[in-house]
């Protein structure tokens, strides 16, 4: 399984998002498209933990890493690959 | 641009100046965050959020230790503060952390989004609300053993610091637990009620803190939900309190991702501190 669909397995065997997993896509809002909380969040964060064997410090645990299925993917990936730095704000040109 | 210690960056710019943000924002409050607002700002500067104590290192703390963090990487910075916004509660921290800046500098502008004094019953509203969701996890009669608890730390703590110890405790001794009857893992459990407690504390620390005196010569762009913002007071209370209003009708939940609010706070950014503030208005 990949981490994509994974995390599409959390959010309906753990989280409890009404939203068949065939229907999420990778860009939809956690927070405004699937109804996550700061609680739905939180277990989440510690779902993601458990299933990659990763630790999602507080610097990691952001709105922009856990904006969408894909940024968490890529927070995940970034973990796996032993990267401590999460994405950095955009800046502006 | 040194990193901030006890803040989370929002933006950076090729900029010299620095706009601080007051908020406790969780992630995932659905509640439109400072994150949400910075998406729609056009104003190019670096853009900094106050960030919570860590967890556990709260108790305690006073609103002057709270903002004591803040201002400390507002000084470390060397950028020059052009503004403090702040949202709901967050705005009597912003008033603070505006008035700690104008002594090493000159002070900067001070917005406000819903702003809210904020009082001791809030911080037991907040344990209330969590305790209504949680009702289905308690037998009958434990439930009640649990309001009368909570009824009883609401009225017998003499102050907001000491009312965040208890409901602290009760946090970890009743809804934690219950948190775990529907559900949810052990770790999520804790960490949520780490989060809430956090919260607890931050809303303490503001209920010691009168920001008054600073809001009377700041605007306030307020949404149109009874309870939050000026329409915590009656109509009669509020001349005086900010130096003007805008209202939107926009629900407070939504305020910070309404592009209007961010035009505003784009134009309010670009004034000069000692420009007038703009005529109120209701914007529709």
């Amino acid at each position: 399984m990949t981490v994509s669909e994974t995390v599409r397995r959390i959010l309906v065997d753990d989280i409890f998002v009404e939203v068949p997993v065939e229907s999420m896509n990778d860009d939809d809002s956690l927070r405004d498209v699937f109804g996550l909380d700061s609680l739905g969040f939180v277990e989440l964060r510690v779902q993601c933990q458990q299933a990659f064997d990763v630790k999602i410090t507080n610097d990691d645990f952001t709105p922009d890493n856990f904006a969408t299925i894909r940024s968490v993917r890529e927070l995940v990936e970034r973990l796996l690959a032993g990267s401590a730095h999460p994405a950095a704000p955009a800046e502006r040109a | 641009m040194p990193t901030p210690a006890a803040s989370l960056v929002l933006r950076t710019a090729a900029s010299d100046e620095l706009v601080l943000t007051a908020d406790f924002a969780a992630t995932g409050r659905t509640t439109a965050t400072f994150h949400d607002l910075v998406e729609r700002l056009a104003t190019e500067v670096n853009i900094w959020e106050t960030a919570p104590a860590p967890y556990g290192t709260e108790q305690g703390m006073t609103g002057h230790d709270q903002v004591d963090r803040w201002a400390r990487d507002l000084k470390d910075s060397g950028l020059r503060v052009r503004a403090v916004i702040g949202f709901c509660g967050g705005g009597v921290y912003a008033a603070a952390l505006a008035e700690r800046a104008s002594r090493w500098q000159a002070e900067p502008r001070l917005v406000l989004l819903d702003p809210g004094v904020v009082k001791p019953y809030m911080q037991v509203e907040h344990v209330q609300g969590w305790l209504t969701r949680l009702t289905p996890a308690f037998a009958e009669e434990d439930a009640g053993h649990a309001r009368r608890a909570l009824l009883d730390i609401a009225t017998t703590s003499p102050g907001p610091l000491e009312l965040a110890r208890r409901l602290g405790g009760y946090v970890r001794e009743v809804l934690q637990p219950a948190l775990g009857r529907t559900g949810h893992s052990g770790q999520a459990a804790s960490d949520l009620a780490d989060l809430v407690i956090g919260y607890l504390h931050w809303l303490a620390g503001a209920a010691q803190l009168d920001p008054r005196p600073r809001w009377r010569e700041a605007p306030a762009l307020n949404s149109a939900t009874p309870g939050f913002g000026l329409h915590l007071l009656p109509a009669a209370d509020r001349a005086g309190l900010v130096r003007a209003v805008t209202f939107y009708d926009v629900p407070h939940s939504d305020l910070m991702r309404h592009d209007q609010v961010a035009r505003a706070v784009d134009a309010l950014l670009a004034r000069p501190v000692d420009a007038p503030v703009p005529v109120p208005r209701r914007v529709l």
